[in-house]
């Protein structure tokens, strides 16, 4: 407790204040307009956080990332595209909300149940954690194999369309993770001589390359980087009050249950999770019928579950070292760079640092509340922020980004061939998720693996018979095999 | 024959196969090894690979007489391969001349290729490119300490 109080004293120490209060601003920007996201505004600060304090580059990322998560919710209401997968479902009921005069009600049941979504599952994870984490410490390396491969099986097997693309990605992911010294005896793998390539891809390259630019050129050539105009009515006020809350309750609570689950399983998340919400509310619904025509329920389900999701993943994200999906993978990559360890050793060993991410996730959620009431009426500007001037800087960020990983220009050409195989990726429908994770987790997976069989004295029997590692291996085979059928 | 997409991918992915499987040979093995060494993981990464593209092939196959809709509208493969092309010529630039001489032409070469159906003027653009390549200058050298390339002319 008194951790969480020395973290908490952190991120209201004046400086860490203001920068989560722009980081928060910027990330609402970033999540509000379709095609930028969380994701996005993470790539491009984690070349930021290289000369900055750990604790300062924490509270940078978690920021961004919670205003950048917020924030999905504002473009499904006003123009009816949601900011990212996370905010489908807010699409159905808020933007009719908006077309019947209702967009600041819609606005603020948004605004407030991804407050109530962010705030109680991050106290749940703040609890949860050191637990797991406790228990994860009892754990060997052919448990950690396991939950390794089941993470990337079941992120593959949920792959859009056909289970081979997310296995093709999840092997893209393990050969660029292969790429350096091997985790073990130290052989250099495809370095093809290039003393640069010894210490492996870089992820802020790859997480640059394949995000950010790809993602800007794409869009372009694509025709996809221009949007229709608000039609907004009335914004003054919050827009909802303790009366829709208990009226909606069953809704608020079952998103909410749903949201930490789906969010502390790899690969499901946000995404999904306000799909199943939403549907919930809709089958409890007295008045099914008018779902899809401004139901307020619609919205509450949908934004409580999103913002669930992002304390339930973050349980496996600190207490197994486990991304449950790319921005957790990218905030590991952010520890990556400051020499720590996600995963049960480090919950134990450094938990001021811990609880500093915890705590620092809690102060952002209230403030991104904070700042969107005040900053309401202003929304529907942010979406008419001129794409082209907008995506230049941010090419220009990933070129400073790539230039200071190494200080050579080595991984800016680094960044510009994954950037071509994303559109390559992008263009053959194969999903980055599962390549992001597999990359991510790809020199524990191997460690884990060889270690297993090296302390079992060249057997393999241990990962089948020790009953969780045997448990794990089995849904990993359920995942691959069920989606065939 | 019109190939579909996925049986596109297949190919490409055996191709890669094949060169990474040829590039595995040349990883040292120790010897008197206990566990299966270095050269295991990427076996496993390209036998998944050359699994899922012979998948995609024979998917791609079975479906070749539905019809597949473009992945870039009319002129896109064009737009992004300039786009590209441009990306890269910055890239080079930026290693003969530094960050401070090519990201002013380089971000107006990107507002222009980025501005879709908008109109731009070039008075405006200009500025902001000198704005946006004195402001980012400022932020990252001086306000977070990091390194911009100086171009190996200057050096």
């Amino acid at each position: 407790m008194s951790e969480y109080i020395n973290a908490l004293m952190i991120c209201l120490q004046p400086v860490n204040l203001l920068l989560i209060v722009a980081m928060v601003s910027l990330g609402i920007v970033f999540g509000a307009i379709p095609g930028l996201s969380a994701t996005l505004g993470i790539a491009l600060l984690l070349p930021v956080t290289f000369g900055l304090s750990t604790e300062t580059s924490f509270v940078l990322l978690l920021a961004i990332w919670i205003g950048g998560v917020s924030g999905t919710f504002i473009s499904a209401v006003l123009i009816g595209i949601p900011g990212s997968s996370s905010a489908i479902a807010t699409c159905f009921d808020g933007f009719p909300m908006t077309k019947n005069g209702e967009a600041g009600k819609a606005l603020g049941i948004g605004m407030t149940a991804s407050f109530i979504g962010t705030v109680g599952s991050v106290a749940l994870a703040t609890v949860l954690s050191p637990v797991i984490a406790d228990f994860a410490l009892h754990l060997g390396p052919w448990e950690y194999f396991s939950l390794c491969f089941c993470a990337i099986t079941l992120v593959a097997s949920l792959s859009k369309g056909n289970i081979f693309k997310g296995i093709m990605a999840a092997g893209i992911g393990l050969l660029m993770g292969c790429i350096g010294m091997d985790p073990i005896n130290g052989a250099t793998r495809f370095t093809f001589g290039n003393v640069y390539l010894t210490a492996g891809v870089s992820t802020v390259a790859q997480m640059l390359g394949m995000f950010a630019m790809c993602q800007i050129i794409r869009d372009s050539a694509k025709g996809e980087a221009s949007m229709p105009d608000a039609d907004v009515g009335k914004m003054k006020g919050l827009g909802v009050g303790f009366k829709d809350i208990i009226e909606n309750i069953r809704t608020i609570l079952f998103a909410f249950v749903s949201g930490v689950w789906i969010g502390f399983l790899p690969g499901m998340g946000s995404g999904i999770s306000n799909m199943v919400a939403y549907g919930y509310a809709k089958s409890i619904s007295k008045d099914p019928e008018s779902f899809g025509k401004g139901n307020p329920a619609g919205v509450w389900a949908s934004e409580v579950a999103n913002n669930a999701s992002l304390g339930g993943a973050l349980i496996p994200m600190m207490a197994l070292g486990i991304p449950g999906d790319g921005i957790t993978a990218m905030l590991i990559a952010g520890l990556t760079i400051h020499g720590l360890q996600a995963g049960p050793l480090f919950m134990t060993e450094q938990p001021d640092l811990a609880m500093l991410i915890f705590a620092c996730v809690m102060v952002s959620a209230i403030i991104t509340y904070i700042i969107q009431i005040v900053t309401k009426r202003w929304f529907p500007y942010i979406l008419k922020v001129p794409y082209h001037y907008l995506y230049t800087v941010i090419l220009v960020i990933c070129y400073i980004g790539g230039y200071g990983i190494s200080n050579t220009m080595f991984n800016i050409y680094v960044m510009l061939a994954l950037c071509f195989l994303a559109i390559f990726m992008s263009m053959a429908a194969l999903p980055t998720s599962p390549l992001v994770l597999a990359f991510i987790l790809s020199s524990k997976l191997e460690r884990y693996f060889r270690q297993g069989i090296s302390y079992a004295h060249g057997s393999y029997a241990e990962f089948f018979t020790r009953p969780l590692s045997a448990a794990l291996l089995v849904i990993s085979v359920f995942c691959v095999v069920w989606p065939l059928y | 024959m019109n190939m579909r997409r996925d049986t596109k991918t297949g190919i490409a992915g055996l191709i890669g196969c094949a060169f990474f499987l040829l590039a595995s040979q040349s990883i040292k093995q120790p010897a008197k090894l206990l566990e299966p060494g270095p050269r295991l993981f990427p076996y496993v990464a390209v036998i998944l690979i050359a699994m899922s593209s012979v998948a995609l092939i024979i998917k791609g196959v079975k479906e070749r007489k539905i019809e597949e809709k473009p992945y870039f509208p009319k002129g896109g493969i064009l737009k992004i391969s300039k786009s590209y092309l441009m990306l890269v010529a910055y890239a080079i630039a930026m290693t003969w001349l530094g960050f401070l001489i090519t990201t002013p032409f380089a971000t107006v070469a990107f507002i222009y290729d980025l501005k879709g159906n908008s109109r731009v003027k070039l008075v405006p653009s200009v500025i902001i490119a000198v704005l946006v390549t004195a402001g980012l200058y400022a932020m990252f050298v001086w306000g977070f300490q990091v390194k911009l390339p100086a171009g190996i002319l200057f050096e």
